[in-house]
């Protein structure tokens, strides 16, 4: 029996802390949007339409958009069904601004895709499998912490250890040099207010990593003491979400900002934004996500109120923002 | 416009409409919506059923009030003395650190599904069905939300729960609906969605459906203030930790909870029936959610921090800026223009925002003097006009029974008598003032 269509929806994504050092090994920390990719198949031709919410649609820059398509991600995942089945994609994620919209369309369109094929339960370690490979077409070396968060759906500590080094897990399964990821939820001691903001041109970073590069050459040491600090920074902030305690967690977005800065990697437009929302009274601010585009902030509020305050002074930028709760 | 003015309370009631006209805030056509006679008979006999009339209520003007750093007129619709009165004494206390700070969720209602189940097994099985046919149940939900899906509101998500009954009766399954009915109070499409799912509900689970109707608990969209005020505006430090004191009391103490809520909602029903809102609704969730944790308490909770008394309230408030009454009512069409309400989100957190100082009015007045000399001259006003003393005569008796100290109505009525003797008799002597 051919099904009529099948719907799944999955969420964006946030890092609180880690980008970038997530892809050397280190801890990276994030949490689920309430913005979500709502995937529909159906019996088709292979089209694929995408319906992005209107707000976002004036952001992205056509330019830009020469990374990986929708298209090009949904259909890794249809593999040969590609051209019998029509996609409709609902997304009210910002595109290509490092919230995930790449890893909830891929996990969305794994999870209906698995409900269209007459798998009922399909586990999240399997549906994050699929989306990985879909993964690899949109960021090259992916870490896999962007579809870890969005199939937990929650606020999730995410480690990826070299296989090398080798967990038991790892040498058991034979997986030999294949890089072992894990992740686990964590449940903050207290809700946690945040605004997530997008403010960069896209496209903007290809200099900043260039700025990396010549980091690098200069003293390979320093840059990989800076990655260890982010490191550090996300292992302390999953204690400071564990243990409810704002003000550290704050300061050590600060402190984020600051390395990620420094390395080049944090847009002007981002920086500014963040200014923006430190001087509206958040506890801490950074840049966020390590998409090759760039261009998000995330800011932690005192709590509902302080987060709604930060969003009206960034909208009165035309800061396109909203409030986010984890609880 | 600013809602700082100077004097207000004391003009003649004349004065205050004109001074609003020159304001630009009303203007002869909107003030003329302002009479009593503006909702005639013929238009009340449509708006319920077995008319017989038509009931004024004064409408009064909240001064003062700043919400998110913008300033709001607010208007009252009450019959309570003393109300407005303290509101804009409390707004006034809070200018300082810039006024509220306001904030409500999206318009997301919760339509509930009820079914009984014959056992704990069968409720087990029928959530399971229901969980199974989730899109099913989704795609019903959406073909009755259409209008609202287009405008980006509609369907947002299920939620199933199980309730045991304490007392041995059948387990229920209740499904939750969620529904974002932007500006709307949205009773009627959350209603709709119900009836819609039941149907679904009823085929997919096997078991009979009951209710199929909105639930007034509305946890999904509540609202939330915070204001700080310094002590010296509050009337110093021990006014301050008296009014913690009575705060902390209400969270201990449903007697003292009911009461504290009921000065709340002084204020919020006063502006909800203002802007043509259903006042019940919010009473109902305003109640249920001071209950949540099992035990009822107080809304609020003021604190003294430093060198100021802070406060914060969160309540559900499940309000419209269109449908209803909201745009049937003349006065009520020109009330929520003179407040420049621009969404429903927005009418909700200044609603907060009222609840809160008007908290604040009635904890300052207990706290300090106590609420019966407040309430003094107010009284004596009622009690002098219910004595037929006429407006010209009103202010006179009202300072001669304030300065004696009884308001009781044979003193009002001596007064009365002595200040026409007085009229009577030309004298050279002024009253006492």
């Amino acid at each position: 029996m051919v099904p009529e269509q099948e719907t799944a929806i999955a969420p964006g994504k946030v890092i609180i802390a880690g980008e970038h050092a997530v892809v050397y090994g280190h801890i990276a920390l994030g949490f689920a949007l309430s913005r979500r990719a709502s995937v529909s198949l159906r019996p088709g031709h292979g089209n694929v339409r995408v319906h992005l919410d209107e707000a976002f649609a004036l952001q992205t820059n056509p330019a830009a958009a020469r990374g990986v398509t929708p298209t090009a991600l949904v259909h890794r995942i249809l593999g040969r069904q590609r051209n019998e089945i029509d996609v409709d994609i609902d997304l009210s994620i910002p595109p290509m601004s490092g919230l995930g919209s790449s890893a909830a369309i891929a996990v969305a369109t794994a999870r209906a895709f698995a409900r269209f094929t007459g798998h009922k339960t399909t586990s999240d370690l399997e549906i994050f499998r699929r989306a990985m490979t879909a993964e690899k077409l949109a960021h090259g070396r992916p870490s896999g912490v962007d579809p870890a968060i969005v199939v937990s759906a929650g606020l999730v500590r995410f480690q990826r250890k070299s296989g090398r080094r080798g967990s038991v897990l790892a040498r058991k399964r034979r997986v030999g040099a294949r890089p072992e990821v894990h992740w686990r939820r964590i449940r903050p001691a207290l809700p946690l207010s945040f605004v997530v903001a997008v403010a960069g041109h896209h496209g903007g970073t290809r200099g900043a990593v260039g700025q990396v590069t010549a980091l690098h050459k200069d003293s390979g040491r320093m840059t990989r003491a800076a990655m260890t600090t982010l490191g550090e920074i996300a292992q302390a902030s999953c204690l400071h979400v564990a243990s409810g305690n704002i003000p550290a967690l704050g300061r050590a977005m600060n402190l984020a900002h600051g390395v990620l800065l420094g390395l080049g990697l944090a847009h002007e437009s981002v920086h500014e934004a963040v200014r923006i929302a430190l001087a509206a009274g958040a506890i801490g601010a950074k840049m966020t996500g390590a998409g090759g585009q760039g261009g998000a902030l995330i800011a932690l509020a005192e709590d509902r109120l302080g987060a709604a305050r930060i969003v009206r002074r960034l909208q009165k930028h035309a800061l396109p923002c909203w409030a986010e709760t984890v609880s | 416009m600013t809602s700082r003015i100077p004097g207000f309370y004391g003009w003649s009631l004349h004065t205050r409409r004109a001074h609003l006209r020159a304001a630009g805030q009303l203007d002869d056509e909107a003030l003329q919506d302002l009479n009593p006679e503006s909702l005639s008979l013929d238009r009340s006999d449509k708006l319920i059923e077995n008319v017989i009339g038509v009931l004024g209520l004064p409408i009064g003007l909240g001064l003062n009030l700043t919400v998110n750093g913008e300033d709001v007129l607010v208007p009252m619709v009450v019959e309570e003395p003393s109300i407005v009165a303290a509101f804009s004494h409390a707004a006034k206390m809070a200018r300082h650190f810039g006024g509220v700070e306001a904030d409500a969720d999206p318009s997301h209602m919760i339509a509930q599904v009820q079914m009984s189940a014959p056992s704990a097994l069968a409720a087990r099985e029928a959530t399971q069905k229901i969980d199974a046919s989730r899109a099913l149940i989704e795609a019903k939900a959406r073909s009755v939300t259409t209008n609202m899906e287009a405008r980006g509101g509609g369907f947002r998500r299920l939620e199933i729960r199980q309730i045991t009954d304490p007392e041995g009766g059948p387990p229920m399954v209740v499904l939750h609906v969620i529904v974002d009915v932007l500006e709307a109070m949205g009773a009627n499409v959350v209603n709709r969605v119900a009836e819609a799912v039941g149907q679904v509900v009823q085929e997919v689970c096997g078991l009979r459906v009951n209710l199929r109707i909105l639930s007034n608990l509305a946890t999904e969209r509540l609202a939330r203030a915070r204001a700080r005020i310094r002590l010296v505006d509050v009337g110093g430090p021990d006014i301050a930790a008296r009014i913690a004191d009575a705060d902390r009391f209400a969270r201990l103490d449903p007697y003292r909870a009911a009461t504290h809520n009921k000065g709340i909602l002084n204020g919020i029903d006063a502006v909800a029936l203002a802007t043509g809102n259903d006042w019940r609704s919010i009473e109902a969730g305003a109640h249920a959610y001071a209950a949540r944790s099992g035990q009822y308490r107080g809304l609020t909770r003021w604190e003294v921090i430093g060198d100021h008394l802070q406060g914060a309230i969160e309540l559900p408030i499940a309000v419209g800026t269109v449908g209803g009454t909201t745009q049937s009512h003349p006065t009520i069409a020109r009330l929520r223009a003179l407040m420049n309400i621009r969404s429903a989100q927005h009418l909700a957190s200044i609603l907060a925002a009222v609840g809160l100082i008007q908290n604040l009015g009635a904890l300052r007045a207990l706290a300090d003097e106590g609420i019966q000399r407040g309430h003094m001259a107010l009284h004596a006003r009622q009690v002098a006009l219910a004595l037929g003393a006429q407006p010209s005569e009103v202010d006179a008796v009202v300072a001669h029974t304030v300065a004696a100290r009884d308001t009781t109505p044979t003193s009002v009525r001596a007064a009365l008598d002595a200040h026409r003797q007085r009229d009577a008799t030309p004298t050279p002597k002024p009253s006492q003032a």
